[in-house]
This record gives structure tokens, sequence and C-alpha cells, in this order.
């Protein structure tokens, strides 16, 4: 062999090497990728999505790695399969609320059925951004699934994004798994620009018990409900509302324990890693994931003000009062947005117990995003 | 509370530039402009073409647009909604017979926009709030029956 030969084989096996196929936009991904691996492990950031969020843009964002494509026999590679079937059908959403819905105790909201409305103005901010990105550029569609992130609820987020912009997911899933991470950053500072001491130190009427059949009966009068007026929604909280009665029924603990626990961590790796995959340095880089990332952050801050008003709103009227702070939980992110309003509020009043309290909003929240998520669905289709 | 609405404000302000659109709307040519009651919407009247012609026009001009929603109208003709970001977000073609096509062209107009959105929130205010009503309802007969079981007692 000479050397011509063998230095021809030596620049083939290069080529065949990701080395000459990198780009400038390459090493730039890995470290939004590691800059998410860092939140998550660093500082505990919504850990279980973050990690593999992050993860999945650093692995993706190498050349020539055959995981987000299709092969030359036209067989999706092993990403691609896990987006193709869990997201792309809009399969693992739906999924992770059943297990939401089997981790979750309807009782605060049962309870306190004044809840629901804080849950509603919670949801402004998604419809003001909605406006804001269009008039920025985006299309209806794409504007309502960024509207959708002030809602803080990440599996909504997704399935929205999935069913009217799938080019924005990335960004969208990022945007809205960070916002929900940085509650306790983002939240309090608002919460104590909107109320004064007086407000924050209102102490409520301790909840009504709630027995086993209320709790048994709620999802079904709350899937009839939704079904009737929201049907776009259904296979969201259809599949929440199924966990609930799950967990409430205590007749089959082996399928709550299994939704809430393997089932959703098995189809969170899948989600997340998916979710970080799709964020391709030549689709990512633009200016739109930038501007989503900002209008997100006004999108929660507004949701947060949503929620806060309503319930100065609903004081006008009330013999009893609610504390204001509570009104923060109406964004859905359960239950960080509702130990937030608790935190928040034994700094004013070591003694006043809001936790259960704001687990009502919080969990209004979720029905309330996701009735938002079906609305807009509802308008394109 | 003074500075939150004085954050609006400003951020209203700052996006102001971004509110101009520009005008022009997708009719063909030769087409007879009309009054419509409305007065912010176009209205044009065409007595030489057809409407399979025009829905040619149409179907060339917004070709693999995934922003366009097409739809068939009740009054013999079909309706085009716009999912993108043009200037209008309903086109409305209607086959009057002798009197020829009518096409109208609904502008985006800030009421149209508020209006759509505010309709939506009511929409999630009424969903929400029908759930909150029937969760009194049984939570009061839930109630009432444990009172009449501990009353039996």
């Amino acid at each position: 062999m000479s050397l011509a030969e063998i230095a021809d084989m030596l620049l083939t096996i290069l080529h065949t090497t990701g080395f000459m196929n990198l780009g400038w936009k390459m090493p730039v991904m890995w470290l939004i990728g590691c800059i998410f691996i860092y939140l998550a492990i660093g500082k505990k950031y919504e850990p279980l999505l973050l990690l593999p969020i992050g993860f999945g843009i650093f692995i993706v964002n190498f050349p020539l790695t055959p995981l987000m494509g299709v092969t030359e026999n036209g067989h999706r590679e092993l990403i691609n399969i896990f987006y193709h079937y869990g997201v792309e059908w809009e399969v693992i959403p739906c999924i992770i609320f059943l297990g939401l819905g089997a981790m979750t105790d309807l009782g605060p909201l049962i309870a306190n059925p004044k809840s629901m409305l804080i849950g509603v103005g919670a949801q402004l901010g998604v419809f003001v951004t909605f406006t804001g990105a269009v008039l920025a550029g985006f299309t209806l569609k794409e504007a309502a699934s960024v509207g959708i992130i002030g809602g803080a609820d990440g599996p909504t987020t997704i399935y929205l994004t999935q069913h009217l912009a799938p080019q924005l997911l990335g960004a969208n899933a990022l945007a809205a798994y960070s916002y929900m991470a940085m509650v306790p950053i983002i939240q309090p500072l608002i919460m104590r620009m909107m109320t004064n001491k007086k407000e924050r130190a209102i102490r409520m009427k301790q909840l009504r018990p709630v027995s086993k059949k209320e709790k048994i009966l709620f999802p079904l009068i709350a899937a009839a409900i939704i079904a009737l007026l929201v049907p776009a929604v259904i296979p969201l909280m259809g599949m929440f509302l199924l966990g609930n009665l799950m967990r409430e029924s205590g007749v089959v603990d082996r399928l709550s324990e299994t939704s809430q626990g393997a089932l959703m961590n098995t189809v969170t790796i899948f989600l997340g890693v998916s979710v970080g995959a799709t964020m391709q340095a030549d689709k990512f880089l633009t200016w739109k994931p930038l501007f989503i990332f900002g209008i997100g952050l006004v999108d929660f801050a507004v949701c947060t003000i949503g929620g806060i008003l309503t319930v100065k709103i609903m004081n006008i009227f009330l013999k009893d009062k609610i504390n204001p702070l509570i009104g923060s939980a109406g964004v859905s992110a359960v239950p960080m947005a509702a130990r937030v309003s608790q935190v928040v509020g034994q700094e004013y009043d070591k003694k006043n117990y809001l936790l259960m309290h704001a687990m009502g909003p919080n969990l209004a929240g979720i029905i309330g995003s996701a009735a938002a998520a079906g609305m807009f669905i509802a308008m394109f289709s | 509370m003074k500075k939150i609405y004085f954050i609006i404000f400003v951020s209203l302000f700052i996006c102001n530039p971004l509110f101009a659109r520009g005008n022009g709307f997708p009719v063909p040519k030769d087409g007879q402009s009309i009054p419509v009651s409305d007065s912010d919407d176009h209205a044009y009247l065409y007595t030489s073409i057809s409407l399979s012609d025009i829905e040619v026009f149409y179907q060339h001009e917004f070709q693999d647009d995934d922003t366009i929603n097409w739809r068939k109208s009740d009054d013999n003709g079909f309706i085009i909604d716009d999912w993108g970001n043009r200037d209008w977000h309903k086109i409305t073609v209607i086959d009057n017979g002798k009197d020829g096509i009518q096409i109208t062209v609904q502008p985006d107009k800030w009421t149209w926009i508020i209006g759509t959105l505010v309709i939506r929130f009511i929409g999630v205010l009424i969903v929400l709030s029908i759930l909150m009503f029937f969760i009194y309802v049984s939570g009061s007969i839930f109630k009432l029956t444990a009172k009449a079981k501990k009353a039996d007692a």
C-alpha cells in the first residue's frame, strides 16, 4: 500500500467522523445544553425534565449522529422514534397527565370551588401574550402555542404546541419548564408588588373535609363538562381525571401507583430527550426562541398578576376574605406555586398556613390552562 | 400597583411600532368595489369570472400555505381563514347568481383581535364556572345527606 493510498484512506475515515462537519452553531447548542444540565444538577431546577432535555440538546447537535433523522431504508432513528410515537402522536403529554391525576388530591379544590375563578384569572397572560406574539410577527397558531407557556403547565404546552406549531416545540417546552422551575424566584417579587402587608396577613377559614364519594364523583362530573364544552382537550383532561379516579376509588392501587410512578418516569425520559433533540442548531438559533423566552417571562408574570387581581376583585364581594397570595398559585405549576404562597405568607404571619388553600387555585390552574388550550385548538379547527 | 401600571404603559408604548401593518388584499383584478354595511370590510363584485375561476385563483395564491384554512360557505361559496400574520383574517367568496361573485375581505382590526381573545377568555371562565357550579351543587347534596344521616343517628 502506497503512502498516497494510506493518506486517502485516513482522509476517508476522517470524513466519517464528526470533525469535518462541525459548524459554529453546534458548540453554541452544546453550551445551551450544558446550561440546562447545570440548572438540573447544580440548581435542582425541574431536574426530571431539564436533565434529559439538556442532554437531548447536547447530543443531537453533533454532526452525523443518527438520532433524529431517517435511515437510508426509511426507518426513523432512535430519538426520532421516541419523538414520533410519543410527542408527534401526542401520547406522552396525555400519559403524564394520567400520572399527574393519580398523584393529585383534588380535595382542596372540591372544598373551595371558588378557587376555580382564580384559575381563570391566572390564564390572563395566556391571552395577553397571544396578542403580543401576533404583533411580533408570529402566526396565529404559533402565537397561541407561545401564549400557553404562562399557564406554567408543561404537558399542556407540549400538547398544544405539537398540535399547532410543532416547529416551536423545543423552545416552548424549554421556556415552560424553565419558568416553572423558577416559580420561587419570579413569583414572590410580583406577589409583594401586588399586595400590602394587611392583605398578606389574611387568615382563611379551614377547608371543610371532603368525603371519598365526592372525590370519586368529581372526575366524572368534570370529565362530562369538559367533554361537552371543550372536547379538544379531553385526551389530556380525560387522562388526568382517569388517573384521579383510579387514585380516589381505592380499588386499583396497583394501577394508580404504576401511573404516578414507573409509567410516568418512563415517559418523562422519552419526553425530555425528544424535546431536547428537536432543538437542532439550524432550527433553534433564530430570533424566535429568544423572543419566546422573553415573552414567556412576561406571560408568566401577567398570569401571576391575573391570579392575584382576581382574588382582590373577589374580596370586594366576599365576606370571608381570601388571602391574595394564593392567587399566584392559579398558574398550574403544581405544587411549587402553592408552596410559594405558603412561604411568602409565613414571612408575614408564621402561623398562617396557606398551602391547602393555595392548592385549590393551583389545581384550578391545571384545568384552566387545559381549557385555554382547548379554546385555541377549537379556534383553529 | 403603580409600578405595575407604569410597566404595562411603557411596554405598550415600546411595542407600539410593532402594531403597524401594511395593506393589500389578495383579490382578482378587475373587480368592482362595492359598499358594505361594515365600513371596515372590503367587498368586490365580479360578473365576468366564475366561482371556479376564483377558487383556482386563491388555490394558486395560497399554494402550500399551512396558515390558510378553507371552509365551505352555506351560501354557495367558500371561506378562507388566515392563521398567519396577514392583514386580514377572513375572505368570503359567495356566488350571488346573476349578480355575480362577491368577495368580502375582513381586515384585522383591533376590535376583532381583542374581541376574539375576550370571547375565548370568557370561554375559559364559563367552563370553570360551570364546573364550579356543579361542585357547589354536589357538595351541597353531600352535606345535606351527611346532615340527614347524623340526624337519623
